[in-house]
């Protein structure tokens, strides 16, 4: 049936240029499967992505360089979750940081060269899997804040040796280098037909679709559903906990207070990460089937792939709102620097040197032994709430 | 067993590389039966279309010039006969001009 070459069409019509004075277009003409043109879906993403990312960079910004800021001058790390909590508002603002670049690729064509490409794939992917290890590792850390430090009778554990926290936290960053490898390796500058340019990741044919497809496999599951079931299990568990005792303390307590956060926290998770990962999955299946084969279903995977991608950066912007400023303690830090500022202002026009007292204010409020049982511990922080 | 986790998701993790920011370029989705002799004449040129990342099938795209000077694309099957057939002879043509 494949076999219908040779007998069915002249293969010699090239010598015979006069052979036939018919070549008026054919009734299947329209039907000629012909390249897909994808212009529509470049302008669109000429015009959505840089709204998007712009949004996105702004909110994201000013929330993350916040945390950071904060963190880095107030709050004391007195748990794995505030070290982790500084790192992912670093890994997020690393991240927004590619956003302008991703933008001007999509409205231009890539014009910074390779090395830009390749750094900017980099910083894109590694900081990306670092923020979805880092949520795992947060709720890894509340779980045995909570979970563990209750049974060992301890109650929740506070603060771990600086070394160690050292060690987990360069382990995650390596973690996340090396993720970050593979677009170091294969992002290029494409020139495509047209005499656009693109920063993509380039394979060599031979191995690129089987490869493609099951590297879009094994990343869908590792910066997706594995993250997602570590945080799934951890917070069923502390939720479990936490929603006896706020059933105990009624429903205006700070433990149904903890408990929603958390229901809020993987949620969010899920509503964000979920969309953008399904696509990338029919998308992995289309590329070792070859499935879509009408251009408006392909350029309609095309947007869907731009609007989840961009659902999915936005998390970068909520990780501030979700895991920081949720934290009573951090909003009071907040608001201490505020007034800080605001005094400083004031001291400045009088002429007086502002008073360093900020350190002696931030160790006051953290004056918690680590002796209170999970039952009368108040300080629900480490779940930052 | 916190440090058991994260081990069990750094060592997972390790063996996940990456997905390329789509580039959303215009490719081929499936291949033309055939092409009638009257069409295989006002072939041009062809490129091949490569399963380098970007498109999901390999595909050696012909560009038709029609009576009315529009140039009109036709993706076909670099394995068939035919399709050989052709491309070697665009190639002799080219290489004689």
């Amino acid at each position: 049936m494949a076999l219908h070459t040779a007998s069915d069409y002249d293969f010699d019509s090239f010598e015979h240029e006069n052979s036939t004075t018919n070549d008026s277009y054919p009734d299947d003409y329209y039907d000629y499967h012909t390249v897909c043109d994808k212009e529509e879906v470049r302008s669109f993403a000429k015009l959505f992505l840089p709204v998007v990312y712009t949004l996105a960079l702004v909110v994201g910004l000013a929330g993350n360089s916040l945390v950071v800021f904060v963190y880095l001058s107030q709050k004391r790390m007195r748990t794995l979750t505030d070290v982790y909590i500084l790192n992912l508002s670093f890994a997020d603002l690393l991240l927004l940081l590619t956003l302008p670049f991703w933008a001007a690729d999509a409205v231009n064509g890539w014009e910074l060269g390779v090395a830009a490409c390749k750094l900017t794939s980099a910083l894109y992917t590694t900081n990306f899997s670092c923020g979805m290890l880092l949520l795992a590792c947060i709720s890894v850390d509340r779980y045995r804040a909570l979970i563990l430090g209750a049974a060992s009778g301890r109650g929740p554990v506070r603060g771990s040796p600086f070394r160690r926290r050292l060690a987990v936290c360069l382990l995650v960053w390596m973690t996340a280098c090396m993720l970050g490898l593979p677009d170091m390796v294969f992002a290029t500058v494409k020139h495509h037909h047209g005499g656009r340019k693109a920063c993509r990741a380039v394979y060599p044919p031979s191995m690129a679709q089987a490869t493609k497809a099951t590297l879009e496999v094994v990343e869908v599951s590792l910066s997706f559903v594995l993250p997602f079931l570590v945080m799934v299990f951890c917070y069923c568990k502390v939720g479990r906990v936490l929603g006896a005792a706020a059933r105990a303390g009624g429903r205006g307590g700070r433990r149904w207070k903890a408990f929603r956060v958390l229901v809020v926290v993987v949620g969010v998770f899920l509503l964000t990460q979920l969309p953008y990962n399904v696509v990338k999955l029919v998308r992995a299946l289309d590329a070792i089937y070859a499935l879509v084969t009408e251009c408006e279903v392909s350029k309609g995977l095309d947007r869907a792939t731009q609007v989840t991608e961009s659902l999915a950066l936005t998390h970068c912007c909520l990780n501030p709102i979700l895991y920081a400023f949720v934290g009573s303690s951090f909003r009071t830090h907040v608001l201490r620097i505020a007034k800080r500022w605001g005094e400083t202002g004031r001291r400045y026009r009088h002429g007086n040197e502002p008073a360093p007292v900020e350190i002696s204010l931030n160790s006051q409020t953290h004056t918690n032994s680590p002796t209170h049982s999970v039952s009368e511990d108040e300080d629900t922080s480490t779940f930052t709430i | 067993m916190k440090f058991q986790a994260l081990i069990l998701i750094l060592l997972l993790a390790c063996m996940y590389p990456t997905l390329a920011q789509g580039s959303y370029e215009n490719c081929c989705l499936k291949y033309i039966a055939g092409l009638k002799k009257n069409l295989k004449r006002r072939i041009d040129s062809y490129r091949r279309q490569e399963t380098d990342g970007g498109c999901n099938i390999p595909a050696v795209v012909f560009s038709l010039r029609l009576r009315d000077n529009k140039v009109k694309s036709v993706c076909a099957d670099p394995k068939r006969d035919w399709v050989k057939k052709l491309t070697t002879d665009i190639d002799r043509r080219q290489a004689k001009v």
